[in-house]
């Protein structure tokens, strides 16, 4: 059976034609793409480099576990019989003498390990690298590649840094309902863009091979076009002028025009997402170059046109529908309606993504050099070690080796056994991995009139100091998803700057307190009984009045029952009973004082087996 | 095949705005003992682009880089290891002893190794480099203009490391519609010529007028650079610069002298023969403005318009 050809006419592949063509695009982020889709793609962009280039393609894949050494290059074991006993490797991002393009492929951007981030961040869009590892002293022109994968909501665990050399962004699947039910029809059909692993259409490599040996010079109209899509108070970053025109000089080749003009730079902004701007964009000087490229195949081009086709784009999204309340409230005006962020339709959703990464997320974790090692975290390479504590043995023996023929020459004895010395000594470099945690549980509505957050501060404070990972268990938010429910926020650290959001959010109506209690439970069983985790203590805080008023079956079916009693407090203290008999685990109980029912609390904290410790009203500090 | 990599640099006279970035690197050219500067800035402003093509145009070469993944072997010097293997023992240079005499560029300088980056604090403070290691015992005297730059969002320097580098510079994005305009004009003129060029092997014609133009600044930079020690500098204006020094609570010893030597530098550049107070206003901010405390240091905006009227103050200038 002949599969499919694909064409430009897709906008999609018409993006992966441009970044083809133009060295400056060829950094592609997928967002919300399935990893198939992935590999369609790059197998795509990988056949269509071949048409522009005519040069081999050279596909690398980078993961979660990738390594220094594994992306610069390292010494091996060599398997010459020319007496050398090691050979330098190049990695996977190293200098390719037989000048093949690096095709690198990320499966997922969020989960690609420090040593990729950093080297992504030093490759894309650089016009020179450097390697200094091991001896070897090499500077070249980096031809690399990128495509990589991302979930539209991971992407504030990204490094901004890292983010924002990406020239392409592509929306892979709508959003919209309607597009999601096209998505769904497309692949039961068996049209799948996956499905898709066809050649080019014949028209489409011929449009290509045009395309690549001519130019298309910009013109007044394009850049004054460009700049209504930047107008000047959102100009904080000129890659995205540069990305939009590059994109729409590469539609100009594709068309085979010679002149870039402002329809082009309509369709390159249509292809990547810009939002039509409402107005004409004013004027800028006149571009330099206003004659033609002197070439032998020159052809006076015709007066690029004036007159700006705008793009189709979809209709924006309906007035959000608002849903009834689960139950209703005793007062009505004590409620405000909940303000949802605004997400505006814009290609680069980074600037509005929650911060979810540490802070320095690119610095290497810090580690006293006799203590390397000992975090027990995944590989990231190796160093130099400085005591024989998780040593890495074949990276000790292979810079040994290094060493051995001269060594041995200065040794009368012992001449067929390696020699090693303490400066050998290589022990692995990890990824700081927290070995404590501080679970939080916070009833938002609990917390009006009390200094809740001073007496939380220590707690935060000895996370801080222990490096340890936060767990916030958000019981009664406003924000919440659903109100019956508990909510959990992990965050490798207390700097995270999304946990203080989640801290300052206000209250909302119900109070799903033994679902929060369950969860928190669950947490503290997954963490230090289940796999090999690195936990070996958690410090569990708890604010709460305990004045529950959901029961745990309301939370876990969703259905709220008919009427509301003591239900919940007594689930509540059932659950929190499942704590008492926990090892590693030290309990405490922030009690905000309740005027009405102070003894739940107080009755609640006996149940958890904590140190109760009482917060002040404000003002009684 | 990978292209030679000077032809991927923008010429330096092709570099739009950026005006205290390009003068703060002038300056540590005419006057290499002001130490270096430090770039900072947001993603995209062409930090690594500016520090690259002034190498190209003032030393006539790219700059020795130590990448942030550099390994201690070629950072100070090792032996090399092919030679290794065949029993003979050669040394290899390692980068500090490459950039001896020029530049020393770190590209992502708050993302170095901590133990990379004390040595390099300690080559740059002393100006020794000392070899002990894998058997080599040497000690060789280096000078180099350290050049770094910097994305603040993703952490900073320590204060040691901030204080080597002599002009701190904060690069933002040019706001100015008509600059914004020009600087995207050059990336697509220069990514075209990159274009004809792999196809003919030749720069086009305003690449070939850029490099020209060059040249002529090279020369200029030359001549303040054997003029520097015959500019004066008054009495009076070293006192301002121990005062200025004093009024922004600089941390360390350097920010005075740093300040001197810059102006000095400046005036040499303006061919005079005296350094001004005006001389002084122009580069004290650069030399001022990382020499502050840390909590400065972590706002976004690290000069404000009252340092602007302080500085003039101490000057008695009537604007800066």
């Amino acid at each position: 059976m002949s599969e499919p050809h694909l064409d430009l006419s897709d906008p999609h592949i018409y993006a992966l034609a441009s970044a083809a063509l133009v060295p400056g695009l060829r950094s592609l982020l997928l967002l919300d793409a399935q990893p198939m889709d992935i590999g369609v793609v790059a197998d795509l962009l990988a056949k269509m480099l071949v048409v522009v280039t005519g040069r081999s393609i050279a596909q690398v894949t980078l993961g979660s576990a990738v390594s220094e050494d594994d992306l610069w290059g390292s010494y091996m074991l060599s398997e010459g019989g020319d007496g050398q006993p090691l050979v330098w490797q190049t990695g996977l991002l190293g200098d390719r003498k037989d000048g093949s393009i690096v095709l690198a492929v990320i499966p997922d951007l969020s989960r690609l390990s420090l040593p990729a981030v950093r080297a992504g961040v030093l490759l894309m869009d650089a016009g020179i690298a450097n390697l200094e590892r091991h001896g070897q002293s090499l500077s070249w022109s980096p031809d690399i590649c990128w495509v990589a994968g991302c979930s539209s909501s991971d992407l504030g665990k990204v490094s901004p840094h890292l983010v924002d050399r990406f020239a392409l962004r592509l929306f892979w699947h709508q959003k919209d309902r309607q597009g999601r039910e096209r998505d769904i029809l497309t692949s039961c059909s068996g049209e799948d863009f996956a499905k898709k692993r066809g050649e080019l259409a014949v028209d489409a490599i011929q449009a290509l091979r045009d395309a690549a040996l001519h130019w298309a010079r910009f013109t007044c109209d394009a850049l004054e076009r460009m700049s209504a899509y930047f107008p000047a108070s959102a100009a904080s970053n000129p890659r995205r002028q540069i990305t939009l025109m590059r994109l729409a000089t590469a539609t100009a080749r594709i068309e085979g025009t010679p002149w870039t003009t402002g329809a082009h730079v309509d369709r390159a902004a249509h292809t990547i997402g810009l939002p039509v701007p409402m107005q004409g964009g004013p004027n800028i000087p006149p571009a330099i170059p206003v004659e033609p490229p002197l070439t032998e195949n020159t052809v006076p081009p015709e007066p690029p046109p004036s007159v700006v086709v705008p793009p189709v784009v979809p209709e924006p999204d309906e007035e959000p529908t608002v849903s009834e309340p689960v139950y209703q409230s005793d007062s009505l005006t004590a409620f405000t309606a909940t303000v949802l962020p605004v997400v505006p339709q814009t290609p680069y959703l980074e600037d509005y993504a929650p911060l979810d990464r540490p802070m320095e997320s690119l610095r290497f974790p810090h580690t006293h050099p006799a203590r390397a090692g000992s975090s027990g975290g995944p590989v990231v390479g190796t160093q130099r070690a400085y005591s024989v504590q998780d040593l890495a043995i074949v990276s000790t023996l292979l810079e040994a080796a290094k060493y051995q023929a001269v060594r041995r020459k200065s040794h009368w004895i012992a001449r067929k056994r390696m020699r090693l010395s303490a400066a050998d000594l290589r022990c692995y470099r990890r990824s700081a991995v927290p070995t404590q945690m501080l679970l939080v549980l916070l009833d938002y509505t609990s917390l009006h009139g009390c200094t809740w957050f001073e007496a939380l501060i220590r707690h935060l404070d000895w996370a801080y100091e222990k490096h340890a990972s936060v767990c916030l268990i958000r019981v009664g938010a406003r924000d919440a998803r659903d109100e019956l429910r508990a909510e959990r926020i992990v965050v490798q650290s207390v700097l995270v700057p999304g946990l203080s959001v989640a801290l300052e959010t206000g209250a909302g109506r119900a109070t799903p307190l033994p679902h929060g209690l369950d969860q928190s439970l669950q947490t503290v069983r997954n963490a230090l009984q289940h796999g090999r985790s690195a936990l070996f203590k958690i410090r569990f805080v708890v604010v709460s009045d305990g004045r529950a008023n959901i029961p745990l079956k309301a939370s876990q079916t969703g259905q709220m029952p008919q009427r509301i009693g003591r239900e919940a407090v007594e689930d509540a203290v059932q659950v929190a009973q499942g704590f008492r008999g926990l090892k590693d685990i030290e309990v405490y109980y922030l009690n905000p004082q309740p005027q009405l029912h102070a003894e739940i609390p107080v009755a609640l904290a006996a149940a958890l087996g904590a140190k109760t410790f009482l917060i002040p009203k404000v003002g009684k500090v | 095949m990978t292209e030679r990599p000077h032809s991927h640099i923008l010429p330096y006279s092709l570099i739009v705005g950026q005006e205290d970035l390009k003068l703060a690197l002038e300056l540590s050219y005419i006057a290499p003992r002001i130490g270096g500067v430090l770039i900072s800035g947001q993603p995209g402003t062409g930090k690594s682009t500016a520090a690259r093509a002034f190498a190209q145009m003032a030393y006539e070469r790219l700059p020795v880089t130590i990448p942030i993944n550099a390994t201690e072997d070629r950072v100070v010097g090792g032996w090399r290891i092919d030679e290794l293997m065949r029993s003979r023992a050669v040394p290899q240079a390692g980068l500090l002893e490459e950039a001896n005499g020029g530049m020393l560029f770190i590209d992502e300088v708050n993302l170095l190794d901590d133990h990379t980056a004390n040595i390099i604090l300690d080559v740059s403070s002393t100006g020794v480099l000392v070899v002990q290691r894998e058997g080599r015992r040497e000690q060789k005297e280096v000078v180099f203009t350290l050049v770094g730059t910097m994305n603040p969002k993703e952490g900073w320097l320590r204060p040691q490391l901030l204080d080597r580098f002599g002009l701190m510079v904060s690069v933002t994005a040019e706001s100015e519609e008509k600059e914004r305009g020009r600087i995207l004009q050059t990336v697509l003129m220069f990514d075209e010529a990159l274009f004809y060029q792999t196809r003919n092997g030749q720069d086009e014609p305003f690449v070939q007028e850029a490099r020209e133009k060059d040249r002529e600044r090279r020369a200029e930079l030359q001549r303040a650079q054997q003029n520097l020690y015959h500019v004066k500098i008054p009495e009076s204006v070293a006192k301002d610069c121990v005062t200025l020094a004093e009024k922004f609570e600089a941390q360390g010893h350097r920010a005075d002298y740093v300040i001197a030597l810059a102006a000095r530098a400046y005036a040499a550049l303006q061919g005079t023969e005296t350094v001004t107070n005006e001389h002084v206003g122009r580069v004290a901010r650069m030399a001022l403005q990382h020499r502050r405390s840390r909590g400065e240091q972590d706002s976004v905006e690290m000069w404000h318009s009252q340092d602007n009227t302080l500085l003039q103050q101490c000057l008695n200038l009537t604007s800066i």
